[in-house]
């Protein structure tokens, strides 16, 4: 039984990884930083495939570096790798010309391994002659960590030994850690950082288990690999929002009765809007339970789009598909639709509301138009300097000529009941909610909660969804309200 | 003796009016004494402004509070835009993300993307140049001073998209007055 649960978890191909963020995760890293933070599930890891890890360019943050700097130059890179079950941070620079890579200096654990890729071992590196000053395409790294495969294996193995009565008696996390950064200088002067660090953890891998268990099996579900959040009691006590993966069934050993537990099942999946189910009275004392979840279609929420200003159809369209592209990849379960475009560029009124924001909120409502019990979106050409705005009363505004690919998802995330992450510790700052960027790729699974469960989410504010609601703010993490930044990869 | 005080009088006016000439608006001290940490700080205080979506969290006041000494590296942005690592991030980022609408297309066919991926990269990455140009105007009006001025001037003889346009002669137009 062991042996397969680790060949199971082995086989799933592609990216079997499983990244959670927990409160005990969370370190202080140095400010403005970009940076990756999060959990990998041990159990999903495959030793024998890097990590992918975000982009990191190669150059200034600003054109000229820095107030004070004397512009673009070549940089120093000090790199920093260090933790358990890492060998090495593995770079594969893109646009980066032979003879400026042959110029780097390596000063520490460095070796190139081919003509473009890097391989930076634990410990301080320090990398100089670095090309800051391309002026054409800039070049780009793109980091992979390279896993100690014995390690891993050590780890894995530990956490299987544990079966058959599944893990709970272990600690989730404390399995180790990986802490990297890089820092880039002009001088003594650090022009960007990265900064990632992740916990080993040990997560609840469901699927294979044996007949002596509780399950839970979801209904009429895709092919995803859905995320269940358990509520309940274990003979160690409540456990909140335990994560399993169910394809389409998840093993969860022993479930006890609840008593004076919390008792309840969140399943979050693509293609299917989130279930919660609460209270749950499945659960006896017996590992012979099952909770049956019925999975239905993505929540729509219907939407009007004004398009104030001309020419903007292509672009509300763009948006519209990557926020229904992005809260179905993610695991959200919200789609937009149906979608009704209004073209308002010639209603009279449209010339003096295309610099419009929330303070134009009622003439846009009434001079342009607005449609009852659903989200109006209105394309107008700038919003008083701002990509964007969500004025509550299921109106948001977008700045047509400054608003990234990502601004209506990032607007409608506020309207859905979602704040900014930006001083949010633990919350990567790919994330949609973060108010600037330009490569939001990303929402946690605390956050898509918020989005179904809020009472003040639109969703459930216009009737799409019906259920039992929350008023769970981002701050806020209880029994009924799941970490913000819990996240679980890959959606 | 009266023809000695006129001449006094004369030479203490022009030399007000010369001094007037040189300096009508306070010019942008040297940044060079920026220690390391207090440069990296004032560029993550701009990279902020020049990046933020609402804005409603305090990012241009704090821009202005760094004063003169941000207005090189606001001027330099307004001629030129986000710097070229940032520019292939994006790239990078809007390439993604353009495959992934039109995988997701495959499977959902209402949902269908009808520009080319040159186009949606285009498209979207002259919307990041317009916001970092558009956002450095604006602080620089609200920083102010001789070589903010001088910035914004200039900047209304090169090739700038319209609505950055619109917003430097805007910007020009808020500059207050000496």
């Amino acid at each position: 039984m062991v042996r397969h649960r680790i060949i199971s978890a082995l086989l799933l191909a592609g990216c079997p990884l499983f990244l959670t963020s927990p409160a005990s995760a969370q370190r202080q890293i140095g400010p403005g930083a970009i940076y990756l933070r999060g959990s990998l599930c041990i159990e999903l890891v495959d030793p024998f495939n890097p990590v992918k890890i975000p982009r990191v360019p190669v150059g200034c943050e600003v054109i000229d570096c820095c107030p004070g700097c004397p512009g673009p130059g070549p940089l120093v890179w000090e790199l920093q790798v260090s933790g358990d079950a890492v060998e090495a941070l593995m770079l594969r620079f893109e646009n980066l010309p032979a003879d400026r890579a042959q110029a780097i200096s390596i000063r520490g654990n460095a070796k190139w391994i081919d003509r473009s890729t890097l391989r930076v071992g634990k410990g301080k590196t320090v990398l100089t002659g670095i090309p800051g000053d391309l002026k054409e395409r800039a070049a780009i790294a793109e980091p992979r960590l390279v896993l100690d495969k014995a390690a891993i294996s050590r780890m894995q193995l530990a956490t299987y030994d544990a079966l058959p009565t599944r893990p709970m008696s272990l600690s989730k996390s404390g399995l180790g850690e990986v802490d990297f950064s890089i820092e880039q200088r002009l001088g003594q002067i650090p022009v960007r950082e990265f900064r990632g660090f992740v916990t080993w953890e040990k997560c609840e891998l469901g699927g294979s288990g044996g007949a002596s268990e509780d399950w839970i099996r979801l209904q009429n579900m895709t092919t995803d690999r859905a995320t269940v959040l358990l509520d309940g009691r274990r003979n160690t006590g409540c456990v909140d929002d335990e994560v399993n993966r169910a394809q389409p069934d998840s093993g969860l050993g022993n479930v006890l009765s609840a008593a004076s537990c919390n008792s309840e099942v969140v399943v979050l999946s693509q293609n299917r809007a989130m279930q919660l189910l609460t209270p749950v009275t499945t659960w006896t004392d017996q590992p012979t339970d099952t909770q049956f979840v019925n999975m239905t279609p993505v929540i729509q929420a219907p939407v009007t789009l004004w398009l104030v200003a001309p020419q903007t159809q292509a672009q509300a369209n763009n948006d519209v598909v990557r926020a229904n592209q992005f809260y179905n990849a993610m695991q959200c379960g919200i789609g937009l639709g149906p979608v009704t475009v209004n073209n308002a560029a010639n209603n009279p009124n449209a010339q003096n509301l295309l610099n419009s924001t929330c303070a134009n909120a009622a003439n846009l409502n009434n001079q342009i138009g607005f449609t009852q019990n659903q989200l109006n979106v209105y394309y107008v050409n700038a919003a008083g300097g701002s990509r964007g705005w969500s004025c509550g009363n299921n109106t948001i505004i977008v700045a047509a000529s400054i608003a990234d690919n990502e601004t209506l998802s990032h607007e409608l995330g506020h309207a859905l009941s979602l704040g900014h992450t930006n001083n949010v510790v633990g919350m990567p700052a790919t994330n949609v909610m973060v108010t600037g960027g330009t490569n939001r790729n990303s929402i946690t699974t605390g956050q898509c909660f918020r989005c179904n469960a809020n009472s003040n989410s639109a969703l459930n504010a216009n009737g799409n969804r019906t259920g039992s609601t929350r008023a769970c703010p981002d701050a806020t993490t209880s029994a009924a309200c799941p970490s913000l930044i819990l996240d679980v990869l890959p959606k | 003796m009266r023809s000695l005080a006129t001449m006094a009088v004369l030479g203490m006016c022009l030399l007000v009016v010369r001094c007037a000439q040189q300096s009508p608006e306070p010019a942008s001290p040297p940044a060079t004494a920026l220690s390391p940490e207090q440069a990296a700080n004032a560029r993550r205080t701009i990279v902020a402004w020049l990046e933020c979506e609402e804005c409603t969290e305090g990012q241009l006041e704090a821009v202005t509070r760094l004063g003169p000494v941000a207005v090189p590296t606001l001027a330099v942005t307004l001629r030129q835009g986000p710097p070229p690592a940032n520019r292939e991030l994006h790239r990078a980022h809007l390439v993604d993300t353009y495959r992934q609408l039109k995988d997701y297309e495959k499977q959902h066919p209402q949902n269908k993307v009808t520009m080319s991926e040159d186009e949606y990269v285009r498209f979207y990455t002259a919307n990041q140049t317009a916001l970092y140009q558009i956002r450095a105007a604006r602080a620089l009006a609200t920083i102010g001073g001789a070589d903010a001025r001088r910035a914004l001037q200039e900047a209304l003889q090169l090739p700038l998209r319209d609505d950055v346009k619109a917003t430097v002669r805007d910007s020009l137009q808020k500059l207050p007055a000496f």
